[in-house]
């Protein structure tokens, strides 16, 4: 019984001492975004596995996200600089003052922005269904009995959550949408679903005749944008008034011609 | 905080939790139990008079020691199975091979250490007697070994109860796969992640426990 | 009954027998003197081939056991060994210890076995021990346990690596009385020792070793009284 009553004070101790190193931390650590100089460098975390959005091309990290926000901050003047960080936790790294900015295919949602601050739209995306020639899979009703693989914690996981409920054994969670898209491919899961952009692009490069890929009529028109920690208004606006020149001087139209996103 | 805890977020995941920790014991339990008869065969393959006989355990424990077993996890459930299989197996599957190959070759090792560490004189009073080595080993070596190998099973299993929230990673619906569900649908970090590591610990506590007591029983030679 | 020629073995670059002849016949005890590192137990181990044989013969009832297809099992069965660290399997009892290969290898059933173990412990004075492990005997006990053991198999020939070596003084009386007793009752033993009064007393024959050979054989009276060899003479008059 002694014993038990050791076990259990350490583990209070434990918690305590943590508790301890939390409060400590919470009352000194919000000045990171207070400093504003006139072009202060924002940190901007993304997850880089997601072509064509972004991507590691060597040490670098590239796509559709750098070079909108990149363009936003040149009209908006301030700088970013990007931080690959995995999409498990990445919106904990706001939280954190770890990272200034997620720009990283990030769908507005409700829920989200109960817990986030979003600037304005930069992308029209909608979810899609991919699954292999043979066994299509075209409908969200199809998807039912089905094992479906998607990427933890994004709108993909949201649509088929919402469907199954959180605690399915049908869904198959994974870190990144690659991975995912991998176990569709091994034949692990009957299909994965999506942002478009990001299927379109796997499929294209892997095998376009071997995948069929589809939007159900209910998935909504979904926006993308960037992401600033709950409360970072001055943030969050320098980010949007940059966002609206781009879309005014047509450097955004630019850069989605590139990408092959035309409207 | 501590205050600031969302308690209705822990509450709604809660029962996701239970699941996966009873997923984890159960992965862990089994994993270890296959784990057992692999690091036997490969422990005692690796004691063998014959280098041919030696190589293959050999290659298998010195490559299963010395890689990670996260790449061992991605590796056997992205390529590997795959490829026997022609199409991916349930992530418990994997999960088990993984982790029971991880297992066996330290187990091996565990076995190995075990079985030179009984004194050669045993074994040649079994064979002098005309025991076969394999009855010699069954009845004298291995029955002795183990119960000197009894710490550093339990060692091994504590590691592999740890081990096993690697495979989130597949999506095995193992306690760690909801923590980060709860995280990636909260934004929530403490919530989820303290109380597992907490669910962690007990489970550890409790097997250092029962290793404690099989020890106390049956190790006193 | 056991007949060597030539039994050369190395360990290694090392040469430990360079060449053994004898002959070891039925119902006799043949003690092996001589001084340390002279070969004895090499070559007591070689007889049911605990060490591998370099090269030479041992026949033992008509097998070459150095023929590396020769069934070692069954030879051992019929060759009972005696340690000088008594070997005891220390986690069964000495009941256990001692009925353990006449199940497993004779096949003999359980109640047959302890019977016979029984009464081997009765003839080897530890009939109360049965049920004790080893670790709760004293060296002398566990001594005269291990030479049950190996009678339990009803072996034709007992071989005796050092069994007193390894005794307190005060113990070594108990075990030469048992293994005295088997002389007695014509139990063919090869008996590798220290203890010259018992190679004297029981010894139907004496072996003396050294380096490698056997440098001289004959009845102990003749031995110890008249040693022909000069080496012999020498070791003897350092132990005697």
């Amino acid at each position: 019984m002694k014993k038990n009553w050791k076990t259990l004070m350490l583990m209070g101790t434990m918690v305590l001492g943590m508790g301890l190193f939390t409060a400590g931390c919470g009352s000194s650590s919000t000045t990171a975004d207070g400093g504003n100089g006139a072009d202060k460098t924002y940190v901007v975390g993304t997850d880089a596995s997601y072509a064509p959005f972004e991507s590691m091309n060597g040490e670098k990290i590239e796509g559709f996200d750098m070079d909108v926000l990149s363009a936003a901050a040149d009209a908006g003047g301030f700088k970013v600089q990007f931080q690959n960080t995995p999409w498990d936790g990445i919106f904990l790294t706001l939280k954190n003052n770890d990272r200034d900015i997620v720009a990283s295919a990030v769908t507005i949602t409700d829920e989200r922005k109960k817990e986030l601050d979003f600037s304005d739209p930069y992308f029209e995306a909608t979810q899609m269904i991919v699954s292999k020639k043979g066994a299509e899979l075209k409908t969200l009703a199809e998807l039912k009995d089905k094992k479906i693989a998607v990427q933890n914690g994004t709108t993909g996981d949201e649509v088929v959550t919402k469907m199954l409920g959180k605690g399915s054994p049908n869904i198959k969670r994974f870190e990144n949408m690659p991975l995912a898209l991998l176990e569709l491919k091994n034949g692990g899961v009957d299909a994965a679903v999506g942002d478009n952009g990001v299927v379109l692009e796997y499929v294209k490069n892997n095998g376009a005749g071997e995948f069929v890929t589809s939007v159900d009529s209910s998935f909504e028109k979904e926006h993308y944008g960037f992401v600033v920690k709950k409360g970072n208004t001055e943030l969050q606006k320098k980010i949007n008034d940059g966002l609206k020149k781009i879309k005014e001087n047509g450097k955004l139209d630019e850069i989605n011609k590139k990408y092959g996103f035309s409207k | 905080m501590f205050a600031d805890i969302r308690w209705d977020a822990l509450q709604e995941y809660f029962p996701l939790f239970l699941k996966g920790i009873l997923m984890t014991a159960e992965i862990t339990v089994i994993s270890v139990a296959i784990g057992v008869v692999l690091g036997l065969f490969a422990g005692m393959g690796r004691i063998s008079h014959n280098p041919i006989v030696r190589l293959i355990p050999n290659i298998y424990v010195g490559f299963f020691r010395g890689t990670p077993l996260f790449v061992q996890i991605l590796l056997i459930h992205f390529a590997v199975l795959p490829a026997i299989f022609g199409k991916s197996p349930a992530a418990m599957v994997s999960g088990i091979v993984a982790l029971s190959l991880n297992a066996g070759a330290y187990i091996a090792e565990i076995f190995r250490a075990g079985i030179q560490s009984i004194d050669r004189g045993q074994m040649e009073a079994a064979r002098s007697l005309g025991l076969s080595y394999s009855q010699s080993m069954f009845h004298i070596i291995l029955p002795q070994a183990v119960r000197r190998m009894l710490p550093p099973l339990g060692n091994e299993a504590i590691m592999l109860l740890k081990d096993s929230s690697l495979l989130a990673a597949i999506s095995l619906p193992e306690v760690t796969y909801y923590a980060k569900l709860m995280a990636g649908k909260t934004y929530l970090a403490w919530e989820p992640y303290l109380t597992i590591a907490l669910m962690y610990l007990v489970l550890t506590l409790l097997l250092a426990r029962l290793v404690k007591f099989l020890e106390r029983k049956y190790g006193t030679v | 009954m056991i007949t060597v020629r030539n039994l050369h073995k190395s360990f290694g670059s090392l040469e430990v027998l360079k060449g053994v002849d004898c002959e070891i016949r039925e119902g006799e005890v043949v003690c092996v003197i001589g001084p340390s590192g002279s070969g004895k137990s090499t070559f007591l181990r070689c007889l049911n081939r605990l060490e591998e044989i370099t090269s030479g013969e041992v026949i033992v009832f008509d097998t070459n056991i150095a023929d590396p297809k020769a069934d070692l099992n069954a030879i051992r069965t019929e060759v009972g060994m005696v340690f000088q660290r008594f070997n005891l399997f220390p986690h069964k009892t000495v009941l256990d210890n001692i009925t353990l290969a006449p199940q497993k290898v004779r096949r003999t059933d359980k109640a047959q076995a302890e019977a016979n173990a029984r009464e081997l412990l009765r003839k080897v004075g530890l009939s109360d021990k049965a049920n004790a492990y080893p670790n709760q005997l004293s060296g002398g006990q566990q001594q005269r346990v291990a030479i049950a053991r190996a009678l339990a198999m009803n072996p034709k020939v007992l071989l005796f690596d050092e069994p007193t070596s390894a005794l307190d003084p005060e113990m070594v009386g108990e075990v030469l009385d048992v293994m005295k007793q088997l002389a007695k009752e014509g139990m063919t033993m090869v008996v590798v020792t220290h203890e010259m009064g018992f190679a004297r007393e029981v010894g139907d024959r004496v072996f003396f070793m050294d380096q490698g050979y056997i440098m001289e054989e004959g009845v102990p009276e003749q031995i110890f009284a008249n040693p022909q060899n000069e080496r012999t003479q020498n070791f003897l008059s350092k132990v005697l």
